[in-house]
């Protein structure tokens, strides 16, 4: 049997879902406990585990529905929701990107600012110095 | 020993950004000093000798030789800074910025502080001739002045010069966050949108083996660009 021969089509683990479908659920419910986790120990803020609860059910809605997602990609001047979707996930990730190059930078500040006050604080003092000697 | 704090060059303090400067840092300092000026070395995390040759030139000239030390190295714009309060908080009236790799005569300092205590600027820019320079230097202060045109609004005739002398008022109010080569671009930039008043003064490079490997290339040029790029979206 050739690759072309095979009917991807009967790669359906339980009754109508697809593979890349099972998958979905699998990662969502594993990165749905990952948040959980953080925000039990406070690391992350309800607001931002609700954020991404909210994005996993709305991947998981056009991934079983997908459909669904074509009115919406028509809208913006798409032909097909993947588009939209392949779309939104560069620009998303441009996005990130630049949030870490920000977060990154006011982090360098920070550092820079606290190694000029230690040497402001610590200017060279020859009697200092001597007395260590 | 020296030309003991004249009039002139009592209030004139030197800030001079030093990484990894152990072959030339002792001769410019206390060049400087000899001189009668105040000068404020600052170590940038040198991971050589200069700081122990700092505090060596310090024990000649205790009064006019302060060394303050970065215990990381953060750039050539965050030492600058660093010696520019250090500067302002000892009471100086003109700050000039110095490179410690020996490119600068000591002798053209007189020179960019004479439009300072004249009043009539601000801030002063030792421009360097770019004909004195090799091609491939030239041509990236070529570009970069270009860029600093478009960028800032302002046509200098060399904007990367380590050599520029600021009063106390200009020095205090002229913001830096460029922590690398950056810096230059970025203090044309605040002199544009302070509107201070800038002059600028030929000035004689003098190019060895070892100033040669610093400065504006390509490189150094492409990374300024790009920072040029991302302040343009900063709040």
């Amino acid at each position: 049997m050739t690759y072309s021969e095979f009917n991807w089509e009967s790669v359906i683990i339980i009754g109508p879902f697809r593979t890349y479908q099972i998958l979905l659920i699998i990662a969502t419910i594993i990165l749905i406990i990952f948040f959980y986790r953080r925000l039990r120990v406070k690391k992350i803020t309800p607001a931002t585990f609700g954020l991404w609860v909210f994005v996993c059910l709305i991947v998981n809605f056009f991934a079983f529905a997908p459909k669904m997602s074509d009115p919406l990609a028509g809208f913006f001047g798409f032909g097909r929701g993947l588009d939209l979707l392949l779309v939104i996930g560069f620009a998303g990730t441009v996005y990130a990107i630049f949030r870490l190059y920000v977060k990154i930078d006011e982090l360098n500040r920070n550092m820079t600012d606290l190694v000029r006050a230690l040497a402001i604080k610590d200017e060279i003092q020859l009697e200092d110095l001597d007395e260590e000697e | 020993m020296s030309e003991i704090n004249s009039e002139f060059t009592k209030d004139v303090y030197l800030v001079v950004p030093a990484f990894n400067e152990e072959k030339t840092v002792s001769q410019i300092i206390e060049g400087i000093a000899e001189r009668g000026y105040n000068v404020i070395l600052v170590n940038d995390g040198s991971r050589d000798k200069t700081l122990k040759l700092a505090i060596e030139s310090k024990r000649k000239y205790p009064n006019q030789i302060f060394v303050v030390s970065h215990v990381i190295n953060r750039g050539l714009g965050a030492a600058l800074k660093t010696g520019m309060v250090v500067a302002l908080n000892k009471g100086a009236e003109y700050i000039v910025t110095f490179d410690a790799d020996g490119q600068h005569e000591i002798a053209d300092i007189p020179k960019v502080c004479k439009p300072l205590q004249d009043g009539e600027a601000d801030v002063v820019i030792g421009a360097r001739p770019f004909e004195d320079m090799p091609i491939s230097k030239s041509f990236a202060n070529y570009i970069m002045n270009a860029l600093t045109l478009i960028f800032y609004g302002r046509n200098v005739k060399d904007s990367q010069s380590g050599l520029r002398a600021f009063t106390a008022h200009a020095a205090d109010i002229i913001n830096i966050v460029s922590r690398g080569y950056g810096v230059s671009s970025e203090f044309i930039k605040e002199i544009s949108d302070k509107k201070l008043r800038l002059a600028e003064v030929t000035i004689t490079t003098i190019y060895t083996p070892e100033t040669q490997n610093k400065g504006t290339d390509a490189i150094v040029g492409l990374k300024i660009l790009t920072k040029m790029v991302i302040d343009l979206f900063r709040i």
